[in-house]
């Protein structure tokens, strides 16, 4: 999901870094420090996840973990995948500065959405809870896609046919991070249910 | 937050530093293969860019030389003008391999010097200019008594090319390696790095 350098007009860098920034500041100002731990937990969990490959569909893909970080951070995925994504930019030349604004952007709006979307469920019982994590990581890989084929298109390849090629190889990983996050979530409910508390805030 | 540091140590074990980590970088690799230019596309070691679009600018002045699309083993070759390699330019090749992976590679002046008449004393093009007589079916060594030169020097330059391919392929990947364990634990170092930072931020308040 990483869009490399070169590939985008200005233009669409530009607005990237604007949106990004803006969210980013918004984040900023209403981080909670007492789950600043999490945030640098769960921004290394990014800045690694996006090293499994998975080997299944017709496109190379790895894990993306968007949804998993919305979920629990909502407004700090955007710092947290920001830096995530700097470090992966510099150390892994995975994407790159020039597109880092609209990388962040991509996969942090749409975990943010589904974060809102979803976190009442997770307060509830048990079979929603699952349901309610596994849409957050499904659909925040969808989402991803979405805006990944948006900026794509503004430039030349076409939003109809990128949003295609890209979100049909991401349906394995779709599923995937879905399963990783009820997993998650409902491990986390039973052994530390204390870090779910977001849900009643 | 032990189940989350648990989570990392999984993930790191699962990514396995193996080059087939790397899906989302496209790797571009080209070089002067005896008297054309090989370019070889790849996601990871075994996945091939096929059908990737590859575009051929000039280096210093970014002008359009020439397109072309890679076949299914990710390959393409091709024979770049001699006119241009004499005007000691270098070359960008640009792949773009759709979703957005966009790679590109530079072929510096020097390399593309030995395709030139003159950079390449030893190419059968400078033997056939300096030597029109000469018959190739000859092979030298074989018909004995002389040996001309020139195609001494255009077989030795064959036989090098042949012996040096694969080193210049091998160099050319080891440019391209993936992230290796001391990216990945240095990464994670900057972002607990950060970590405290912030704390710090916040307590001097």
């Amino acid at each position: 999901m990483h869009i490399s350098e070169g590939a985008l007009s200005p233009a669409v860098l530009s607005a990237g870094y604007a949106l990004t920034a803006a969210a980013t500041f918004i984040s900023l100002r209403k981080i909670n420090y007492a789950r600043l731990t999490t945030t640098a937990v769960l921004a290394s969990v990014f800045f690694v996840g996006s090293l499994v490959h998975v080997p299944l569909g017709p496109g190379s893909v790895h894990l993306i973990l968007n949804g998993l970080l919305g979920l629990f951070l909502g407004w700090a995925v955007f710092p947290s995948l920001l830096v995530a994504l700097l470090l992966q930019a510099i150390l892994f030349q995975f994407g790159g500065i020039a597109v880092l604004g609209v990388n962040t952007f991509d996969m942090a709006f749409p975990a943010l959405v589904c974060h809102y979307a979803f976190r009442s469920m997770l307060g509830k019982n048990n079979m929603l809870r699952v349901a309610g994590a596994f849409g957050c990581g499904a659909l925040s890989v969808a989402g991803a896609a979405f805006c990944t084929a948006l900026a794509l298109g503004f430039t030349d390849e076409g939003f109809r046919a990128s949003a295609k090629i890209i979100f049909m190889a991401h349906i394995p990983i779709m599923i995937l991070e879905g399963v990783i996050a009820a997993l998650t979530v409902s491990f986390i409910a039973k052994s530390r249910p204390e870090l779910l508390q977001f849900t009643e805030e | 937050m032990r189940y989350c540091s648990a989570i990392v140590t999984v993930l790191i074990a699962l990514s396995g530093f193996s080059g087939e980590s790397q899906a989302h970088k496209v790797n571009v690799f080209a070089y002067v293969d005896s008297d054309a230019i090989q370019v070889e596309c790849y996601f990871t070691r075994s996945q091939k860019v096929r059908h990737g679009k590859l575009i051929v600018t000039d280096l210093s002045t970014g002008e359009k030389l020439l397109e072309g699309t890679t076949d299914e083993r990710g390959l393409f070759r091709f024979q770049p003008d001699v006119a241009f390699c004499e005007t000691g330019h270098g070359m960008n090749i640009v792949l773009n391999a759709g979703e957005g992976h966009q790679g590109n590679w530079e072929i510096s002046p020097e390399e593309l010097a030995s395709l030139t008449p003159s950079g390449q004393n030893t190419g059968p093009r400078r033997a056939a200019q300096a030597a029109p007589d000469t018959v190739y079916s000859q092979v030298p060594g074989i018909s004995g008594a002389t040996i001309e030169t020139v195609e001494l020097e255009a077989l030795i330059g064959k036989v090098m090319d042949a012996k040096l391919a694969p080193i210049k392929q091998r160099l050319a990947r080891q440019e391209n390696s993936g992230p290796d364990l001391r990216d990945i634990i240095g990464g994670i170092g900057w972002i607990i790095g950060l970590l405290g930072l912030a704390t710090y931020m916040k307590y001097r308040r």
